[in-house]
């Protein structure tokens, strides 16, 4: 198979030429030559211990025995043991990053912030009132005290429920009550996962996705929540902001330092410390026309949301930014992050620089960012990209494509945007979908997957579902996907929605793609949901919104997290690429349908881009069935001639 | 952030407050533009904004439906 094939993106192509040539070897290249093993694809591999490992296949027909493990587990049990599992990791991704965030932040509220600082008071009384904290006799310095202690204790609390819990709608809190699955403490859930999975524990599938279900939400309604909103403190709540994607924000005359992983407590500092005079000069110094930061993966959506920083790429670009041969060092922290940059690294004069004491890569350089001396640190990994300026092999080999974006759109923002200062309000929003000029709402999210064609399902499916009026809110790599497919800018509105989702984004000055940030951040669209439903009139719970969400080129355990938590919150879901609960049919069949009746929404599998959008579409119109809307119109405004026309009838 | 209000005379001659205009004066211009939670200026613009803009869960109000 070809690079043309590999991916829809200019600049992937012709990177993967490139990688062809000069003999480096890719994702792409080892998907092709490693397929993926049938039984662990479809979760029935089970190795907790070791009379196993057992590979177990579902009953054949003419099979007598259901075939089970050495210690009998069934093909169910299996397979919910290990979705169970990736959720629990992916939870624990977002939530260590969250955890990390509140440990900077509890610094900073002690006045040893060393660079960082409270950015943002408003998401800070915001935070604040969250934790039932008296807002009015306090100064801010005393509530940052009194958030970080108590944003810390979330993840270490043992009893009662997580505080952001309380911003769900009434009844879908309520739903969560009575089915035994609110969340007690953010570790608490993910230890007691890993302790159900054990060999001999929970052997009940509806059991076991129960508490796959409280654990989803300890890291929706939890940890990516804190991390989403104590980076807005400290950083600032995202606002609109134009800015640039794909390899070619990369340039050949300057430093390139390009900033991969999640945590944004690097790479705000990264972007700090270039604005230093000795760095300028340094830079200067060895012969460039000044430092380019430019982000891969969800760092790279977080320094893009507050500061506008260029996106290099998505996921399955990381090692083709390093190709270019123009990247003086690829600065990475956690997550996202392959193992084969270092060895792509050591075939051009990339520095691989390695940075948390958690993710640590072997041939890499590790530079450790201390968090009390962040400044200092993030100018010894400049000064090291920069010193390595002049040591380039070859003569970089840049793709020329870059693409406009605007990104920035918290959900603060978007009520902002829809009503200003003195309305800000949801109701325009509610009032274009009750009117039908808006189909209803998708989120569109996650990763690439070199199993399927890079980027195409992402752009065909909101290409799909913007020409049929749904508004799409997205963030990750999908985001950057469709960025660099130009539909990320307010003119693709015109050209690319239908005539109704079009009027509104004109007349509001908004993309029909709404990017909401990075992987932490799509606690922000549970946030827009919860708003559609508080605001009035689209029934009483995000599981009654005319709303689905989609992960069409998913491959991290933490977009199961993020799927789970969105379906344990009342939203249709649907996955691309594979489904990893098909050897077992009796929990697939749970999780694709009885499971709405537990949870009000449920999950969905679908490779083709084109079918999934249809699945979705049908599920938002069925949604507006049942609202009594889908009869809705926008009112006809006669003019005169119309009324002459009539009268003569 | 305070409304603004205008005097008026009603039906019955006697002076009342209106509220004039509520939009945002000018066009938005410059580095900063859309920063806009900037325009809240102290503490009572900010919790006056998030009663109201953000009573979703901080206003008075209960959910709708
Ligand atoms: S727990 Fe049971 S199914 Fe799993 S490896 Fe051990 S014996 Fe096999
Ligand atoms: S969307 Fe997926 S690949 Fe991209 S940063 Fe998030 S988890 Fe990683």
């Amino acid at each position: 198979m070809g690079p043309e094939q590999k991916s829809i993106c200019p600049a992937t192509i012709e990177m993967l030429k490139k990688a062809g040539t000069d003999g480096i070897q890719t994702a792409f290249e080892r998907s092709g030559d490693l397929r993926p093993c049938p039984i662990g694809s479809q979760g029935t591999c089970c190795k907790i211990c070791a009379m196993g490992p057992c590979r177990i296949t579902a009953k054949k027909k003419d099979e007598q025995e259901e075939p089970l493990g050495v210690c009998g587990a069934n093909t169910s049990t299996i397979a919910a043991r290990n979705f169970l599992r990736m959720i629990a990791s992916g939870a624990a991704s977002h939530s260590d990053h969250g955890r990390v965030v509140a440990e900077v932040f509890n610094e900073v509220a002690q006045g040893h912030g060393n660079g960082y600082e409270i950015k943002d008071e408003k998401k800070l009384y915001q935070v604040a009132m969250d934790f039932g904290l008296d807002i009015e006799n306090k100064s801010a310095a005393e509530l940052a005290k009194e958030v970080g202690k108590l944003a810390l204790q979330e993840f270490g609390k043992q009893d009662g429920q997580l505080t952001f819990i309380q911003r769900a709608p009434e009844k879908r809190q309520a739903l969560w009550k009575d089915f035994g699955v609110i969340p007690r403490g953010v570790d608490r859930e993910i230890v007691e996962s890993l302790h159900r999975t054990h060999m001999g524990v929970d052997q009940d599938y509806k059991n076991i996705i129960k508490h796959g279900t409280r654990t989803s939400l300890a890291d929706g309604w939890g940890g990516s929540m804190i991390a989403t909103e104590l980076q807005d403190i400290m950083f600032g709540t995202p606002y609109p902001i134009l800015s640039k994607v794909n390899l070619g924000v990369i340039k050949s005359n300057m430093v390139n330092v390009i900033v991969h992983g999640h945590e944004p407590v690097l790479s705000e500092m990264i972007v700090q410390a270039c604005q230093d005079p000795e760095i300028k000069a340094l830079a200067e110094e060895k012969g460039a026309d000044g430092i380019n930061v430019a982000g891969i993966c969800c760092t790279a959506n977080e320094i893009l949301m507050r500061h506008g920083i260029p996106l290099a790429g998505n996921f399955l670009q990381q090692e083709l930014a390093i190709i270019t041969g123009a990247v003086d060092a690829m600065v990475v922290d956690v997550q996202c992050i392959m193992q084969s940059l270092s060895s792509v690294a050591a075939c051009y004069h990339t520095k691989l620089i390695t940075t948390s004491p958690r993710a640590k890569i072997a041939g890499a350089q590790h530079m450790e960012f201390i968090e009390h001396e962040p400044l200092e640190s993030a100018k010894a990994i400049l000064k090291e990209a920069i010193e390595n300026f002049p040591n380039r092999k070859v003569k970089p080999h840049i793709p020329k494509d870059e693409v406009d974006l605007v990104a920035g759109f918290s959900h603060e923002t978007v009520n902002y945007l829809l009503g200003g200062l003195f309305r800000a309000s949801y109701k325009p929003l509610n009032d274009n979908i009750i009117n039908g000029r808006i189909r209803g709402v998708a989120g569109v999210v996650g990763c690439n997957n070199p199993r399927v064609v890079h980027d195409n399902a992402h752009v065909t499916l909101v290409k799909e579902l913007i020409a049929n009026d749904v508004l799409v809110l997205q963030t990750g790599c999908s985001a950057m996907a469709t960025a660099k497919a130009g539909l990320l800018v307010p003119e693709a509105a015109a050209k690319f929605a239908g005539p109704g989702l079009a009027e509104v984004c004109e007349t509001v000055g908004i993309p029909p793609v709404i990017h909401m940030g990075s992987c932490v951040d799509n606690s922000r669209i549970l946030m827009a949901a919860t708003a559609l439903v508080k605001e009035g009139g689209l029934g009483e719970d995000i599981s009654d919104l005319p709303v689905a969400g989609a992960a069409p080129e998913w491959m991290s355990e933490k977009a199961v997290a993020i799927g789970h938590y969105f379906v344990s919150s009342g939203v249709y879901t649907v996955f691309g690429v594979s489904w990893p609960t098909l050897g077992s049919e009796e929990l697939t069949n749970y999780l694709f349908d009885s499971i709405g009746k537990d949870l009000g929404g449920k999950w969905a599998y679908e490779p083709d881009p084109e079918k999934m959008a249809q699945m979705m579409i049908n599920h938002i119109d069925e949604k507006r069935k049942a609202l009594g809307i889908d009869k809705a119109r926008e009112r006809v405004l006669y003019d005169m001639d119309m009324r002459r026309e009539l009268e003569t009838q | 952030m305070s409304d603004n209000f205008e005097k008026k005379e009603n039906y019955a001659g006697e002076h009342v407050d209106v509220l004039g205009a509520t939009y945002e004066e000018g066009k938005p211009t410059g580095k900063g533009i859309g920063r806009w939670a900037h325009k809240l200026e102290d503490k009572d613009d900010i919790l006056y904004y998030l009663r109201t803009a953000e009573r979703y869960w901080y206003g008075q109000e209960g959910e709708k439906s």
